[in-house]
């Protein structure tokens, strides 16, 4: 047992922490923040499986074409064609095919309903032709190569989302590689995805868990390189 | 040191004081959620034909010690890891300016205001990591709560 000292110290100490000027601007960050940053982390481990897999990867801007300065990034989910804001995406080459990583983009799809990619790897020539027509990127044939559903959990994973993403790609055709990507571990997820043909699950993904990092990065290397 | 559950009860409460009068509203939802989702557990080994047919998990409200746990991890994940994601993007993308901007022909700004990598990467950050670093030590549950 505490005695009262001890607990009055520990008290203290959690009203110095939770009152530093640092903690409290991270507090006041909206959950909308830590999903869409969580989001950009996904993308750029998957740049870093690009150039891992011998392939290059660079930074473009919708309207500024390459290395935007800034980078911005969809705040919301929205359509792949958006020239209201200079939203970037990256452009990639790996042997002789060319692909595009985007972030909370809407594609439609198999049902013609549509849905929203929070990663997504998309072949170039139908991102072109999408960008060339306002029109929506399509799942299925080959267009949508890869899907990333990104959360950062701030409370007890369940598993409503991961049913939901297991929906979302049921409607895609057939993806080289589709995985649940979040940053706390989940038993029950674990479970959840472990049955045949659903999602690889990539739960306690973070960047002070190098192997956690290093395992997502990996597995998406060898889908890119068995596809190239 | 070792907390009671009541010591447990009266750091879980002073938190969620503190983080209500900041205006935390977000990381209060997220702890009240888990608390509504409680702790799921293995039934204990028994015999019988009944036990073949029901599900082998129950779900259970979470102890003050448990309580004290999941909100140390939600204070993790906002104080350190999200940095360190801030961080993360940085080195991959090889770029510090990143903004989070809405198409504002669809969304308003007032409900999703744009944001700046820098915004998860405050001064002094570092303090933050320390400070949670000890009293998450201190909390620790004894080896004994573990076993419970």
């Amino acid at each position: 047992m505490a005695t009262d000292q001890e607990m009055t110290e520990l008290l203290d100490s959690v009203n110095n922490l939770l009152n530093l000027p640092a903690a409290q601007q991270l507090l006041q960050l909206n959950s909308n923040t830590c999903e869409r940053a969580y989001e950009a982390y996904v993308l750029s481990l998957c740049v870093e499986a690009v150039r891992r897999a011998g392939g290059s990867a660079q930074l473009v801007g919708i309207k500024s074409g390459p290395n935007p300065i800034p980078v911005v990034f969809r705040g919301a989910p929205g359509s792949m064609a958006s020239t209201n804001q200079d939203f970037a995406y990256v452009s990639c080459a790996l042997k002789n095919r060319a692909f595009e990583l985007h972030v909370d983009v809407e594609y439609e799809g198999t049902s013609g309903a549509p849905h929203e990619i929070d990663v997504s790897m998309c072949d170039k020539a139908h991102a072109d032709a999408v960008r060339k027509t306002d029109g929506t990127p399509k799942t299925e044939g080959n267009k949508l190569l890869m899907a990333f559903e990104c959360k950062f959990y701030e409370s007890t994973p369940g598993v409503s989302l991961g049913r939901t993403f297991v929906g979302l790609i049921s409607d895609c055709g057939g993806l080289r590689f589709e995985a649940f990507v979040a940053n706390l571990p989940s038993q029950k997820l674990g479970l959840y995805f472990s049955k045949k043909s659903r999602p690889s699950p990539f739960l306690g993904l973070i960047p002070t868990d190098a192997e956690s990092e290093d395992r997502f990065i990996r597995n998406v290397e060898q889908e890119l390189r068995k596809w190239a | 040191m070792t907390l009671t559950e009541d010591d447990a009860a009266k750091l879980v409460h002073s938190i969620l004081g503190l983080l209500r009068e900041q205006g935390a509203r977000e990381v209060v939802d997220g702890i009240d959620e888990s608390r509504r989702l409680g702790i799921e557990e293995a039934l204990p080994e028994q015999r019988g034909s009944e036990l073949k047919q029901v599900g082998r998990t129950r779900r259970r409200p979470p102890t003050n010690h448990e309580m004290l746990q999941i909100i140390l991890e939600c204070l993790h994940q906002r104080l350190v890891v999200l940095p360190t994601i801030g961080i993360s993007i940085r080195k991959h993308l090889g770029n510090n300016e990143v903004t989070w901007r809405v198409d504002t022909q669809f969304v308003s700004l007032d409900r999703v205001p744009e944001v700046r990598l820098s915004d998860l990467l405050p001064d002094q950050v570092e303090n933050v990591k320390m400070a949670l670093t000890k009293i998450t030590a201190v909390c620790e549950p004894s080896v004994d709560e573990q076993r419970k």
